[in-house]
């Protein structure tokens, strides 16, 4: 097997075809080219090499996965190779360069083994864990609209990973999902307390309550302060605070403050309304809390209210007859501890704030957030992120990580280490060892830095990238 | 002075190679070696490198709270952390140096660039 296979994703600064016939000769094997402008051309396998020219961004491991599943390609035997290094070249440095790294690429050592790619559906099933019935059902009527069929689990069940779909254990029966849709809980907060000197002048007052003694009576030249101290505010209720501010300062030329960590208003059709209020005089202040402070007038008929703009650091005080306390929602999470059948407890999953990662999705793929009823909004782009994961194809690449048995010394750092708890015990009460789930690897390497007894080894992900800059 | 880069693939390895295409203070980078995750990397492949030519080490990576595979430039940053603990105690003038890139924002790793260069003139001055 002496074929070699140079395949480039875009359009690169060399002559290859030129090059070819020379090359050929020079390093006696056969080479297959495929360039954008010939890609009709069929690669015949297998290849001894395969060099896979492109930019650094699109050389990443899941695009050259999907490379090796379109072609056949063994991705043991691929090596990637950025060309942004060529670019500031002039062309016989080019050349020279492109030569002494395919010598390289040449020169490494057999792997010794095969590996392959393998192309996973998931099921197109959804199981979906809500609080109550009626959440339940609403989630699976959006999901029936995308075309998804939904599983409404009965009371006691359990769910394990089964490769990237998740099994579903009831009382009566098992089935097999694909992906698991999980309604966040919610209740409702408001994080900033106010003294019980400011509370007795009863001047301070909940938001439910305040609504309907706006349509009651006048406040008619008066100073009303909306406290909003929670980042979570559902768009229902900032709508109502528009509607509301608005309306005591065109009617009762009501001086209205909203002082607020953060207003949300994209996204959700509130923009005009924020405007509107704004134009109508209302004021919207940001401010950090912790400078916030309420103490009571001394005829007890209002409150001075200090606080420190976030805008300019300026530190103002004024008198307030009214203060609104807006409550926020806070997240509770899911407690997985009983349903979650896995090697490691998993007593919550909370989910991580990283851009890296697709939004609503968990570090458990497959595993999806589905904000709460008061986030309908939400709630649609979140079920659309599902439907699309359930139609995507997922490569998975097959014997690259191996844990060697003699090694293996059972102290299970892997299992704690994994991010994507691809890791788990096998073998019989006399002999177990670890056990990478080729499924659900994602092939980060974390588990073979952490194994103090060097059990775990990584095919060629390491040695066959390297480059030389001159 | 010569660097060894190791990179990661999502963030580290494009942001690098977007550095040697324009040419913005990667001068000193001599070689890079690609891998899938910072977390990867162990002391001991640290402390073998920096026993060949090279002045220093340069991992570039995923931000802390947006590593892709979660830990991996936390497992990173600690490694770095105790390796040059180690090399100040031997008083070898080597170092290893960390930068946390987006693919699209290089900013840091010209910083940490520089720093590395400063850092080395400074201990190559006679005085």
């Amino acid at each position: 097997m002496n074929k070699v296979c140079v395949l480039s994703l875009s359009e690169i600064p060399i002559d290859l075809p030129g090059w070819v016939s020379q090359a050929e000769a020079r390093w006696n094997r056969t080479i297959d080219l495929s360039l954008p402008q010939n890609r009709t051309i069929a690669l015949s396998g297998p290849y001894d090499r395969v060099v896979v020219i492109g930019r650094s961004l699109s050389l990443n491991r899941e695009n050259l996965s999907r490379v090796c599943h379109r072609y056949h390609f063994d991705p043991l035997r691929v090596h990637a190779y950025p060309m942004e290094g060529l670019t500031a070249m002039t062309p016989s440095q080019r050349l020279e360069q492109w030569e002494n790294d395919f010598q390289t690429i040449l020169s490494q050592p057999d792997p010794g083994q095969t590996g392959e790619v393998v192309s996973f559906q998931p099921e197109k099933k959804v199981l979906i864990i809500a609080p109550g019935e009626e959440e339940r059902k609403a989630i699976a009527d959006e999901l029936a609209q995308l075309g998804i069929p939904s599983l409404s689990p009965t009371e006691p069940f359990s769910f394990a990973r089964q490769g990237i779909q998740y099994e579903v254990m009831m009382e009566e029966r098992r089935e097999t999902v694909g992906a698991i849709a999980i309604a966040e809980t919610n209740e409702k907060t408001f994080s900033f307390s106010i003294s019980r000197e400011t509370e007795e002048t009863k001047k301070v007052i909940e938001w439910d309550d305040f609504q309907p003694r706006i349509l009651m009576r006048s406040f008619r030249l008066q100073t009303v302060v909306f406290l909003v101290p929670e980042m979570v505010v559902p768009p229902e209720i900032w709508k109502k605070i528009f509607e509301s501010a608005r309306l005591l300062a065109e009617r009762d030329g009501t001086r209205v403050l909203i002082l607020c960590r953060e207003v949300i208003v994209a996204g959700d059709h509130l923009e005009k309304a924020y405007r509107e209020t704004r134009e109508a005089g209302v004021l919207f202040e940001k401010i950090d809390f912790i400078t916030l402070v309420l103490k009571p007038t001394l005829d007890m008929r209002g409150a001075w209210v200090d606080m420190t703009t976030e805008r300019d650091g300026m530190s103002m005080t004024l008198h307030a007859d009214w203060v609104v306390k807006v409550p926020g929602f806070h997240k509770i999470p899911t407690d997985f501890s009983h349903i979650f059948q896995a090697d490691r407890i998993i007593q919550t999953v909370s989910r991580p704030e990283n851009v890296n990662l697709p939004p609503f999705t968990l570090p458990y793929p497959g595993l999806f957030v589905i904000p709460g009823s008061r986030f309908l909004s939400n709630r649609s782009s979140a079920l659309q992120e599902v439907a699309e994961y359930l139609q995507r194809e997922i490569l998975v690449e097959k014997g690259r990580a191996l844990v060697d048995e003699e090694k293996c010394v059972l102290c299970l750092t892997c299992l704690r280490t994994c991010p994507w708890s691809a890791i788990d015990i096998e073998g019989n009460s006399r002999r177990k060892k670890a056990r990478i789930n080729w499924e659900q690897c994602h092939l980060c390497g974390l588990c073979l830095s952490s194994c103090p007894a060097d059990a775990i080894s990584l095919e060629g992900l390491t040695e066959c990238y390297e480059i030389i800059q001159q | 002075m010569k660097l060894y880069v190791i990179a990661c693939d999502k963030s580290g390895y494009p942001a690098l190679m977007k550095g040697i295409e324009t040419g913005e203070g990667t001068d000193s980078v001599l070689t890079v070696q690609k891998i899938p995750c910072l977390g990867l990397v162990k002391e001991s492949l640290l402390l073998e490198t920096l026993e060949k030519e090279y002045d220093g080490i340069l991992l570039v990576g995923c931000p802390l709270d947006s590593c892709y595979n979660l830990d991996g430039s936390r497992f990173a940053e600690r490694r770095v952390h105790r390796v040059n603990a180690l090399l100040q105690e031997a008083g070898i003038e080597k170092k290893v140096f960390l930068a946390f890139v987006t693919a699209e924002k290089t900013g840091e790793l010209q910083r940490v660039l520089m720093l590395a260069r400063s850092a080395f003139n400074k201990e190559e001055s006679p005085t």
